[in-house]
């Protein structure tokens, strides 16, 4: 709702600076979207060309002769338009124009000129008029012409809330302002108790009352004319555009009381007759905006003996419309159920100030306070002369409403110490009718908030934002809810956070929605089982939910290669969906280099298969899980000799199919944990294991066997043969090539013997040194080296 | 006897003196103080000497051993000094060559956000609560007081899914499952994805919110200005300004948002704050008594307040991230910066 600060002065004494309203209409009434004080037009004044004379050195220019008040002053001026006896705006040597520009005393082509002469551009007032303003024959010569033109309008536009449709009015915006800053309301006087006609009757029926609660309209015998100066400059404030005195007075009304109105050109009506009901099936309207809608039954239309006239309270129908030829017209003011005029309005895709009104639900009473006020204007403007009775149908009007407060629940539920003739107040100020009733008060809720304001609640809410927020003191609550242990899921999730990153991967976050062809877009065959799909989705891109991260990860080491980044090492931690439910599962992606230096490029380690078990191995060491049932992966995403699969995950080189498709030129390796899954095997209470507090002894031993032989069968032969003194085992050489016979690998291994209760003995160590190695020859063949 | 002496200590000192490495130091030494060096020849000599001599030459010959012994370390001190100055100059390096890239990754800057909220309200005693993420109409809407045809349903574009449920465009149905399981009080946040059919440069149909609520028998909007303000000077710094203005919610009544004095100017005004100097960070305001009704908490007895904020706005504010989309991008340009 736009409001201007000088319309608004109408209605309630307003003291403030329009910065100081400003900030009271954000802190207690509405929000302000955009606000402009006003004030950049200074120093400009009315004034009236006297005499046009040729410029001595230049042909496009005149020398002018121009009074604006007292003086006559000499202006040159290039404008086409000028002429002898036009109104313009002049602005006086030392005036301000909008950018921040200083008029200063000139000399142009060798003749001095003591002003210049507007035009709207430079005025600020449209962007691209040729030629210096004209203003009318009635503007007053030497008057302040920002004064004249309203251009030191403060202008506020306002954030309707979805429950305060109310407060798309003038008049309800008073209402606030004045209880909120303790300003003297002076709203207009409506006068009810005009004289009906004779001469014609208002033939009106209401058909569909629960869609129309009331209607009240009456004829008049009117003369079409452009409005008056002073309701033409309210309506430009309003950026509405002045159309006809009876249109114009409409808008007004609208503006100002909130309460739409409708005219119709009452010849056009056929039988004379107007019908509020619903729309037959297969009716059709052709509105104001020259647009042709079809109707069905749940819409109600305003209709005269034939055909429907008017799309109730959303738009009227262009036959029946005011011309400049009407003489009478029949005035509608109405209530129209709102969830009505919000449902047909969006089927029929038409949106009006009088629907954006009557959607958010208008007053009830309201309704003639518009109805007689149109009519007290259409006297004063356009020659109104009421020819009718005067009709209000009412079939819907509701009970007053009543609610209850206490005020000491007032305090409670905001913290405050207000005293109950503050609270009272307050309501008062807000139109509501509180009445003491023992200890409590029985409120009269205003005709125009009673779908906002039916429970104590809402009063609480009134007093609060009145009172102000800033009012209320900041307090903290006096509860405690034991705290609870961290769940074992966010202590995985904290885990491989911690891993992820210090293995150099990057966190990344993906939609949750993804296209149904992803499979297809990195390679794969269609995995989706049945996937949850959007039926409104933005784009088919982002149409179901996902039920693996590995794809959008796969693409997005497509989208950093396409930047030429060529190391990507992403990880997310997000849920993935299917119909039985949610997963959380953590996965990543990792390819290319990990760089430890520009300056020793030979210490760059490039990612391979065991980097990323290196990563599986501290995550699950981190869990207490041990390394069990290490299984090779049936994953599609991974290729299948090069990866491995545990209960609660997969990892390995991603599937030939997947890089091939999205180029890539190194191998890209993926991990895809079942976090919940990993979470139940987790283990974070540790006990202590106490170690050995005699001497280690390390050997060494390399040999040579058949590269079928996987390192868990050597690892079990070794402790087998060695017992519980072997403390570790570490493979530091990994050999095939030359001098090592083909299909075979030569190995090195570094054992590590110690005893928990004494020093070994070098003979009890080669024992067992010799016991490996005979057993390694045994079982798997292997040759010393 | 005793001019030998000190003739010889004068040559020693001046050879000293000339010394200029540490090894032709150690050569003089002995030349001088070695068992055969000239001053332990004549104080070896001392025998031959008289017995009024004798006391008298020994103490000159000790006195010059002393002499010469304290010369010798200091002009050893000198040089070694010397040597490691020259060894230091020697092994300077270039400081201005790049460091070693530690192949450490990044926390998401969302995680990074959305863990700070954590932090502070775990510190005030809140528990988290999550929830699905495929919700259906009654924890959505219904039970947070947006019947159907609520006008305020416009606010919320809401995808629906197949099967007749929607994807949450809110937390709050966590905080509606939260009181449903009755176990009061509660003081909870509820972190998580929400989803809206929206997308421009500040919105993405897909983002994170953080919600809080707390349900107690005496909690007053006060206690949720208190505790918002507090939460908000420790996000944003511990001088800014908090204002608090009246708006509309289905869920709560009063509701309320919340500026913060713009960070970047420190509320003179500029561009992030359009000129206003406050910054709108977040929704919020007491439970409304429609909400305890249809959890089955009495409203006349348990009252409560809850807020919520989004996450992406709070991190593009603080970081001056210009497109939402970046979040979701992947782009290790930007990931790697936080």
């Amino acid at each position: 709702m736009r409001i201007s600060l000088n319309w608004l002065k109408d209605y309630v004494d307003i003291k403030q600076s329009p910065q100081e309203l400003y900030e009271l209409f954000n802190a207690k009434i509405l929000e302000v979207e955009s606000f402009q004080a006003g004030g950049a037009v200074k120093g400009v004044v009315v004034a009236q060309i006297k005499e046009v004379n040729p410029h001595p050195q230049a042909d496009k220019l005149h020398v002018l002769k121009v009074a604006a008040g007292k003086e006559e002053l000499q202006i040159v001026c290039g404008a086409p338009n000028v002429r002898p006896g036009l109104k313009t705006a002049l602005a006086l040597v030392g005036a301000e124009l909008p950018g921040g520009i200083k008029l200063a005393k000139a000399r142009l082509r060798g003749v001095d000129s003591y002003g210049m002469c507007c035009s709207e551009k430079e005025l600020g007032l449209s962007a691209g008029q040729t030629g210096i303003i004209e203003l009318p024959e009635d503007a007053p010569v030497g008057a302040d012409f920002a004064e004249y033109a309203g251009l030191n309008d403060a202008v506020y536009e306002l954030g309707v809330l979805p429950n305060r449709g109310d407060l798309q009015s003038y008049r309800n915006i008073a209402i606030e302002v004045a209880a909120a800053s303790g300003a003297p309301l002076k709203l207009p006087r409506i006068k009810k108790d005009l004289k009906p006609g004779t001469e014609k009757k208002a033939d009106i029926t209401i058909e569909a009352p629960e869609l129309c609660g009331r209607y009240m309209g009456c004829i008049l015998r009117v003369k079409i004319a452009p409005s008056p100066d002073w309701l033409q400059k309210r309506l430009c404030a309003a950026g509405l555009r002045p159309i006809n005195n009876v249109v114009d007075v409409t808008n007004f009304v609208l503006n100002e009381l909130g309460q739409p109105l409708h005219t119709f050109d009452y010849r056009r009506l056929h039988g004379g007759r107007i019908i509020a009901r619903r729309a037959k099936p297969g009716e059709i309207i052709k509105t104001l905006a020259e647009k042709e809608i079809k109707l069905t039954p749940e819409m109600l239309v305003i209709a005269d003996a034939d055909r429907p006239v008017a799309l109730a309270g959303i738009m009227g129908g262009l036959e029946s419309g005011v011309y400049e030829d009407t003489e009478t017209i029949l005035l509608e003011a109405a209530y129209f159920a709102p969830l009505s005029i919000r449902q047909t309005s969006r089927a029929t895709a038409v949106r009006s100030d009088s629907s954006v009104r009557y959607e958010k639900q208008v007053s009830f009473d309201g309704v003639e306070d518009g109805f007689f006020r149109a009519l007290e204007l259409f006297q004063q403007t356009a020659g109104g002369e009421i020819i009718s009775d005067i009709v209000d149908l009412a079939p819907g009007r509701p009970q007053p409403l009543t609610v209850e407060l206490r005020p000491e629940r007032v305090n409670k539920v905001l913290g405050t110490q207000l005293t109950e003739k503050e609270i009272i107040a307050i309501l008062e100020r807000l139109q509501f009718k509180p009445r003491a009733e023992g200890a409590k008060y029985v409120v009269t809720v205003p005709s125009g908030r009673t779908h906002d304001v039916y429970r104590e609640i809402d009063l609480i809410e009134e007093v609060a934002r009145i009172a102000g927020y800033a009012a209320i003191p900041a307090t903290y609550p006096q509860v405690t809810v034991p705290p609870e242990a961290p769940a074992p899921k966010d202590r995985v999730i904290s885990v491989i956070h911690r891993v992820l990153q210090a293995g150099g991967l990057s966190e990344t976050k993906t939609y949750s929605l993804t296209s149904p062809e992803v499979y297809k877009n990195i390679g794969l065959p269609e995995q989706f089982q049945e996937p949850v799909k959007i039926t409104n989705p933005l784009s088919v891109e982002e149409s179901v939910l996902r039920q693996s991260l590995l794809p959008q990860l796969c693409l997005g080491v497509a989208a950093n290669q396409a930047q030429q980044i060529g190391d990507v090492a992403l990880y997310e931690i997000a849920k993935v969906y299917t119909r039985q439910g949610e997963q959380l599962r953590a996965a990543a992606v990792l390819t290319g280099d990990i760089l430890t230096g520009a300056l020793n490029q030979e210490q760059k380690i490039s990612v391979d298969f065991y980097w990323l078990k290196g990563l599986v191995e501290a995550v699950l060491a981190e869990c207490s899980v041990p390394l069990k049932k290490l299984q090779r992966s049936k994953s599609v995403f991974l290729h299948p000799g090069k990866s491995l699969e545990l209960p609660c995950l997969s990892a390995g080189e991603l599937s030939p199919l997947i890089q091939k498709k999205l180029g890539f030129a190194r191998p890209v390796y993926a991990l895809d944990i079942d976090l919940e899954l990993l979470a139940k095997m987790a283990r974070f209470a540790k006990v202590f294991q106490d170690f050995s507090p005699y001497p280690a002894a390390v050997r060494d031993m390399a040999f040579v066997l058949d590269r079928k032989v996987t390192a868990a069968e050597i690892e079990k032969v070794i402790y087998s043969a060695a017992g519980e003194n072997v403390e570790k085992i570490e493979l530091f050489d990994y050999y095939t090539g030359q001098n090592v016979p083909a299909g075979k690998v030569s190995l090195a291994y570094s054992l590590t013997y110690r005893a928990p209760d004494r020093t070994l003995k070098d003979e009890e160590i080669a024992g067992m040194h010799e016991r490996i190695v005979s057993e390694l020859k045994r079982v798997l063949n292997a040759e010393l080296r | 006897m005793q001019n030998k002496l000190n003739e010889l200590k004068a040559a020693a000192l001046r050879d000293i003196h000339k010394i200029d490495s540490i090894k032709s130091l150690e050569d003089l030494k002995i030349k001088y103080l070695g068992k055969k060096g000239e001053l332990t020849a004549i104080l070896n000599g001392l025998g031959g000497l008289s017995k009024t001599e004798r006391p008298l030459i020994g103490r000159v010959g000790n006195e010059v051993k002393a002499a010469l012994t304290a010369a010798l370390d200091s002009r050893l001190s000198e040089l070694e000094d010397a040597e490691l100055q020259k060894k230091l100059t020697a092994e300077t390096i270039d400081i201005t060559l790049p460091g070693r890239r530690i192949p450490a990754g990044r926390p998401h800057i969302l995680t990074t956000t959305e863990n700070e909220i954590r932090q502070i309200f775990g510190e005030l005693g809140y528990t988290v609560a999550e929830g699905p993420d495929i919700e259906d109409d009654f924890h959505n809407f219904e039970a947070l007081n947006i019947p159907k045809d609520h006008p305020a349903r416009d606010m919320h574009d809401t995808f629906y899914v197949d099967d007749g449920r929607l994807l949450r465009t809110h937390t709050s149905p966590v905080q509606i499952r939260l009181m449903e399981k009755g176990v009061l009080p509660i003081k909870s946040i509820m972190p998580g994805r929400v989803y809206r059919c929206d997308a421009d440069v500040t919105h993405s149909p897909v983002f994170h919110q953080v919600e809080g609520l707390a349900v107690g028998e005496d909690i007053t909007f006060g206690d949720l200005k208190g505790t918002l303000e507090l939460f908000l000077r420790r996000m944003f710094g511990a001088q800014r300004k908090v204002r608090f203005r009246n708006s509309y919610f289905p869920f709560t009544e009063p509701s309320a948002e919340v500026d913060v004095e713009c960070f970047v100017c420190g509320g003179r005004g500029c561009p992030l704050c359009k000129s206003t100097g406050w910054i709108e960070i977040l929704g919020c305001g007491s439970v409304d008594p429609n909400v305890f009704q249809a959890v089955r908490i009495d409203p006349e007895k348990y009252s409560g307040f809850a807020f919520g904020l989004g996450i992406e706005r709070i991190a593009m504010l603080k970081y001056g991230v210009k497109d939402i989309r970046l979040f979701y991008a992947s782009d290790l340009r930007f990931l790697r910066q936080f």
